[in-house]
């Protein structure tokens, strides 16, 4: 009776039919990262609470299609596993391919070089001026000729590079979620 | 309703702490990437492979019980690691794994930022959260377990040049 009870936990009545499951996850997953992409998804690197939901919305839109009414242990496993995977893959694709990460997580922009603010960059950016103090005055650094580099990092925070080479760790903001 | 059977609590409780085991050792050999800080994409696969594994845990029951089975399964296996990784500290390093050096006395080693999953930018967006600007101020940036990066900064350095990779238009 043990037996049957373990083979009813771990066994899958159709194993070929687990490539489906490889098959579908892997359509969905795809189709969501390029859907987040296409729609502004680069600028979500300073997510609001709104982008929040968004993502977490769309995982469960897509919950069941991604093992296809499949409700057995191997099934859920076999598409996490795909997941993860194809996660793995897409990462080394950003590691290799700069080009890549720049499309689709964005690049870092500079905004202060040597003393001297890119309000043109800022005004692109909708980085306000007191924003920018504001980053400043968080990095210990009292104004902008004290300032060999800021920078608008692709998560949203400003880093700050005061001239003189005392080391100042940014203050980590909660993951990346702003209130606007 | 007639509650589940015993026989099915059991089943709950055997694919709950199966998945959690899967995917702890799943995600440990990733790299520390999902630890540190995420991106949208980063986001949305911790969801969409919690949402993947959902109807493997509870079977797709609605049943209130397997859900409070299942939820009991995961919170007692969390409590039970932590307790015993504190007793026996070989374990919290199986399970977290070693801080991995991602930069020495100037140099990127380029074979274990790949294999932790981190990318170029991403390293310069560190250092310079850090006030540097350049890998040849660095004497030693290791990736911690939890995902944020230790630099330790060559003495008396100007803290190099124009930041990395940004982009200059």
């Amino acid at each position: 009776m043990i037996q049957d009870w373990l083979g009813e936990v771990f066994s899958h009545p159709d194993l070929p039919g687990v490539l489906g499951i490889v098959a579908k996850t892997t359509v969905i997953y795809v189709f969501v990262l390029v859907g987040l992409r296409l729609l502004g998804a680069r600028e979500l690197g300073q997510m609001t609470t709104y982008d929040f939901v968004l993502v977490v919305v769309l995982a469960n839109a897509v919950q069941n299609a991604l093992v296809g009414g499949d409700d057995t242990l191997v099934g859920g496993l076999v598409s996490a596993l795909t997941l993860l995977l194809l996660n793995r893959l897409f990462t080394w694709l950003l590691t290799r391919y700069p080009w890549l990460e720049q499309q689709m997580v964005g690049e870092p922009v500079v905004l202060v070089t040597a003393g001297q603010p890119r309000w043109d960059r800022m005004q692109r950016e909708g980085v306000t001026r007191d924003e920018l103090l504001a980053s400043l005055r968080e990095h210990g650094v009292a104004d902008l000729d004290d300032v060999r580099l800021a920078v608008l990092e692709v998560d949203g925070t400003i880093s700050v590079v005061p001239k003189e080479a005392t080391v100042h760790r940014t203050r980590r903001r909660a993951r990346g979620l702003r209130a606007s | 309703m007639e509650s589940p059977a015993p026989g099915v609590l059991a089943a709950v409780v055997v694919r709950t702490a199966v998945v959690l085991l899967v995917l702890v050792v799943a995600l440990r050999v990733s790299g520390k990437r999902h630890t540190g800080e995420m991106n949208v994409y980063d986001l949305l696969l911790v969801l969409i492979v919690a949402n993947a594994v959902q109807n493997a845990m509870t079977r797709a029951s609605g049943e209130v019980l397997v859900a409070l089975v299942s939820a009991s399964t995961l919170l007692a296996l969390g409590w039970l690691v932590c307790m015993v990784s504190a007793q026996w500290p070989p374990l919290q390093a199986k399970l977290l794994g070693a801080p991995t050096v991602v930069v020495q006395d100037g140099q990127v080693l380029w074979a274990n930022l790949k294999r932790e999953g981190l990318t170029e930018r991403e390293l310069y967006t560190e250092l310079r959260k850090h006030g540097l600007t350049a890998v040849a101020a660095v004497k030693l940036a290791i990736l911690e377990v939890d995902g944020s990066l230790s630099v330790v900064p060559k003495e008396h350095s100007a803290g190099g040049g124009e930041g990395g990779n940004s982009r200059e238009r």
